[in-house]
């Protein structure tokens, strides 16, 4: 019997090419969104999973007021916190930075490196799996490697080898004394090679004050006790230790383990970290996606369906009871998702790279890895093929055969409305996604375009790790060069981090003041504007001023800020508000110093560069920095492109945006092409007759058109107020956003509707020039 | 075999409330073969349906081998149609996306026949039929004539007690059209109880007892002998 009913299916989709082909392949464009979703978000969530009891185990984060979560701690603090609070069973601590590899003299790599306490390696259970496993790093100079890094870089047993690391103390040879595997699983924690923190020689006593170097992740793993008894403990004990300063108040806070992957806040985080919100979005596109394809599904086969009346009635004739039907009809539709299945696999396959850059991750379709994405997303198929068999096994239960055998059943006007419901929940679906589209493409041109209040057109930025007199020197050896307009040093540029301090206003309010040190050339680099005053010279009572932005001014109160005075530097000027990073952000007071005070954060070196020499002079600059700096490569970027970075998040959200609305767009169309070949079908004889009567081409093609372009109206009256609430709730992200005006709606409404129209057009159009007697002759 | 008491069949919209049979009084023994005749819209269908358990009267009494199945639900009519009743149709009822073989296979399929069995059956009242050359064929391949044998076939393969036809001859040419007249005079020969609806008095004379129906109602019932004087 299974036989029969699969070569009847088979049979089936060979016949309905037109029907079965876009039922097909919609819902794999369905199933293959669904797919590879539940294999990013399965992903996401196995974060920390490998690790044992990692449910116990907490990040330890600083807090205070300058800097409100800081991922890192001072040195020690692991070995203070698990000897002085006994709810902790074990506490460990790792400094992580980016090394360089060197062979003889030459760069190799860059590598990842971690500088562990004795406790690490038992802390993250790590399985070792050459080594000493009492004691892996016996020595400051002992390294312990990944297998994969030994497989790549070494080619016999590197045990006993020597491997060359610049560290933040400069070049130093290590030993390899042990081969390790990583953290099983996915996590936030990688390395390739692993030294000890003894080698910074920290000074345990003098470590515990506001100046100490934050730059250790801290974890403590729990005994049975309450997590807030713990945390007490540990302010008490930070309260004890710190050396207060100012009132700052400072303390320490716990982060679980298993969450930062998603949902850390901290600054200086572990590297690699995601958001939680792209699981939420990528899921309901998932959904969006899946309900458009379902719906399309579950029409498409009751409508055909009514095709296959007179064979329901000849089967229950000859003995087929309900269940032989809904059997029939299941398996019937088990084949087509199946094949969809299948399909879906491919369509990811080819997806997969696309996906994995858009998302920035790595994931494969290996169903064993992923055997959870696969069950639900199978789960799924089964449960489509379940609804629309009910559906259909229903309105044939409550038919005669003599009924069915007359081929015409009496649910036209309940099924078309199911179809015309279907059909409006699609298209509504397509209008939001196009709008919501629209708004960010809109929003994001808006912030690429927006006037920051300086000039970034050919500006390029070095990291400089040159001592001061070497980079003036620097500085002067290119400023000469006929490709360069101009060059500048500063603590900040657009795209970098800026330092800040909490000022205090009249109202006693905290307010974030943003600091940087500059050189007289950094204004005219950035061409930022004057408004009063001056800018800063050689003099040498310059270096005890500062100047302002007008939004210092502003928040503080200040009338004649050439009379005031920020911290005893007596103000020079007032520059023109500029944006210093993102426009979420507002502007913000800020104060410029010149290279004489106190550093505001690390050096950089900005170069105008004339046009179309671009390439040229860069290559001029990076030879000069080779004789300044051999042994570190130049590190550049374009500013244009730091400042890109900051919304990578909503160039990645308008990717998918744009993916999203195309395809459930397609399927809605593919839809309605199924739905009105069907609907031509059906209706031969009616056109034939309407045709003898003498109904135009255009009046048969309109039948058709009218009845489509009723639902996609309500369709649009759906989807405009939701895709206006969403889109507003996320332009309040920004502070300098647009405006949602009424043409979006239009035009993403207009786009629907036309396209629709086409295609219901195409197949009305042939059905209205055929011969009228062809049609009644088959009727 | 057959025996109905008072078999009324009433069809009802929300407007019109339409008499299909009123009160249908017709005994058909095994063995028989019975031709019912009468106008278009005077419930010839309708009766067949019933009698085939297509359908359920709206009133009156249907007695089928001895058993009263006018209350009979959808799945107890199943039941009993594929165990005892054949169905020919005016349209052959042939599904299209099964072949030959494969639809006179159709019924033992529901009937649960074990394959070997199965396969026996189907190639026996193929080679019957004379279209076993044709087993592989689709329906649409075949004329007419050959489309009506397959499905006599198909209402034979399964050994009913009794066959049901709706003017079989109605899309046939008379050459077709005697030769399935043939085909069911030699099963009811062989044994086989025929009830066939017709618009033909030639074809009605193949029978032995012709029924006439008028407005849903037996008007007079024929007996071969009576009908040859």
């Amino acid at each position: 019997m299974l036989k029969n009913y699969l070569k009847i299916a088979f049979r089936n989709i060979r016949k309905n090419k037109i029907n079965s082909l876009t039922n097909i392949l919609s819902l794999a464009i369905g199933l293959s969104a669904t797919l590879l979703v539940l294999i990013y978000v399965f992903h996401e969530t196995s974060y920390e999973n490998g690790i044992k009891d990692a449910d116990k185990i907490y990040q330890v984060y600083h807090t205070s007021k300058l800097l409100p979560k800081l991922a890192k701690v001072q040195a020690h603090s692991a070995e203070e916190l698990k000897n002085r609070i006994p709810e902790i069973e074990n506490a460990t601590e790792f400094q992580s930075e980016e090394l360089k590899i060197y062979k003889g003299k030459h760069l190799e790599r860059t590598v990842n490196n971690i500088a562990v306490d004795n406790s690490f390696f038992e802390f993250f259970d790590i399985e070792i799996v050459q080594g000493d496993k009492r004691n892996l790093l016996p020595n400051l100079n002992s390294i312990v490697v990944t297998e994969q890094f030994a497989k790549s870089f070494f080619s016999s047993n590197p045990i006993g080898q020597e491997l060359k690391l610049t560290t933040s103390e400069g070049i130093k040879e290590f030993i390899v004394t042990g081969i390790i595997k990583p953290i099983k699983g996915h996590s936030q924690i990688k390395f390739e090679t692993v030294v000890s923190e003894n080698i910074y020689r920290r000074i345990k006593e003098s470590n515990y004050s506001f100046d100490a170097a934050m730059d250790m992740y801290c974890f403590v793993k729990f005994k049975k006790s309450n997590f807030s008894t713990i945390l007490t403990k540990i302010r008490e004990f930070v309260s004890l230790v710190y050396t207060l300063d100012d009132g700052l108040e400072m303390g320490y806070g716990l982060f679980p383990l298993k969450e930062i992957h998603l949902k850390s806040d901290l600054l200086v985080q572990l590297p690699g970290c995601s958001d939680i919100k792209y699981i939420y979005i990528l899921l309901s596109i998932a959904l969006l996606l899946l309900i458009t394809s379902n719906s399309n599904f579950i029409s498409l086969t009751s409508a055909n369906f009514i095709k296959k009346i007179n064979e329901v009635g000849i089967r229950k004739t000859i003995g087929a009871d309900k269940k032989d039907l809904f059997t029939q009809f299941f398996l019937e539709n088990i084949l087509i998702i199946f094949i969809s299945f299948i399909l879906a696999f491919v369509i990811s396959f080819f997806l997969l790279s696309t996906f994995n850059n858009l998302m920035q991750i790595q994931i494969s379709l290996d169903p064993f890895t992923n055997y959870q994405a696969y069950i639900i997303t199978f789960t799924i198929t089964i449960l489509i093929a379940l609804i629309s068999t009910v559906l259909v096994s229903r309105i044939m239960a409550k038919q005669n055969v003599s009924v069915l055998l007359g081929g015409k059943i009496f649910v036209q006007n309940s099924k078309s409305y199911l179809n015309k419901f279907l059909v409006t929940c699609q298209f509504a679906i397509a209008v939001l996604l196009i709008s919501t589209t629209i708004i960010i493409r809109e929003q994001v041109s808006f912030i690429k375009n927006k006037d920051l209040g300086y000039n970034i057109d050919r500006l390029i930025v070095i990291e400089s790790s040159l001592k001061s007199q070497e980079c003036n020197s620097f500085i002067n050896e290119i400023k000469n060069y006929s490709g360069i307009e101009n060059v500048s040093r500063a603590t900040w540029f657009p795209g970098k981090l800026i330092g800040h301090y909490i000022g205090e206003n009249e109202k006693k309010e905290d307010i974030p003041v943003h600091c940087l040190n500059v050189d007289n050339s950094f204004m005219n680099t950035l061409k930022i504007k004057l408004i009063n005053g001056r800018n800063f010279n050689d003099l040498p009572t310059d270096t005890n001023c500062c100047i302002i932005n007008e939004a210092y001014a502003k928040f503080f109160n200040i009338n004649n800020p050439l009379t005031e005075k920020v911290f005893n530097n007596p103000i020079i000027g007032i520059i023109k508000d500029i944006n210093i990073g993102s426009l979420k952000q507002n502007i913000e007071p800020m104060v410029l110093y010149t290279f004489s005070k106190r550093s505001y954060g690390a050096s950089f070196i900005g170069i105008k560069i004339k046009p179309e020499r671009v390439k040229e002079s860069i290559e001029f600059i990076m030879k000069m920095w080779e004789e300044f700096s051999p042994e570190e490569p130049m590190k550049y970027s374009f500013v244009e492109d730091d400042l890109n970075n900051y919304y990578t998040e909503e160039n990645r959200l308008f990717n998918a945006a744009v993916i999203t609305s195309i395809l459930s767009l397609i399927i809605s169309l593919m839809e309605i092409f199924a739905l009105t070949a069907l609907n031509v079908e059906k209706r031969t004889k009616e056109i034939g007759i309407r045709k003898v009567l003498g109904a135009s081409v255009f009046g048969v093609v309109n039948l058709f058109i009218r009845d489509f372009s009723k639902w996609i109206l309500i369709a649009n009256l759906i989807a405009w107020p939701l895709a206006y609430y969403f889109m507003d709730k996320w332009l309040q992200d920004f502070a300098y956003r647009i405006e949602i005006s009424w043409w979006i709606f239009a035009l993403s409404g207009g786009i629907a509707l036309l396209i629709a129209l086409v295609t219901v057009s195409f197949q009305a159009i042939k059905a209205a020039t055929a011969n009228p007697v062809e049609s009644l002759r088959y009727e | 075999m057959i025996r109905t008491n008072n078999l009324t069949k009433i069809y009802r919209t929300e407007e019109v409330e339409t008499t299909a049979l009123g009160s249908v009084n017709i005994e058909i023994n095994e063995g028989e073969f019975v031709s019912i005749m009468g106008p278009s819209g005077c419930g010839k269908s309708t009766l067949m349906n019933i009698l085939g358990l297509l359908d359920n009267p709206s009133g009156g009494e249907y007695h089928f081998i001895g058993t009263e199945v006018s209350k009979f639900t959808e799945r107890q009519r199943a039941h009993m149609r594929k165990e005892n009743i054949g169905f020919v149709f005016q349209s052959f009822n042939l599904i299209d996306e099964l072949t030959i073989y494969e639809n006179v296979e159709l019924p033992l399929l529901y009937l649960k026949t074990p394959s070997s069995e199965r396969k026996q059956m189907v190639e026996k009242v193929l080679e019957h039929m004379q279209i076993m050359h044709r087993r592989n064929h689709f329906p649409q391949q075949l004329s007419g004539g050959q489309q009506q044998r397959v499905a006599v076939a198909r209402a034979l393969v399964a050994n009913p007690k009794i066959i049901l036809a709706d003017e079989p001859t109605g899309n046939l040419d008379s050459s077709h059209g005697d030769e399935v007249m043939k085909m069911l005079t030699d099963l009811n020969e062989a044994g086989t109880t025929i009830v066939m609806v017709t618009h033909s008095p030639t074809y009605a004379e193949y029978g032995n007892r012709v029924i006439h129906l008028f407005d849903g109602q037996v008007v007079t019932e024929n007996y071969k002998e009576k009908f040859h004087v």
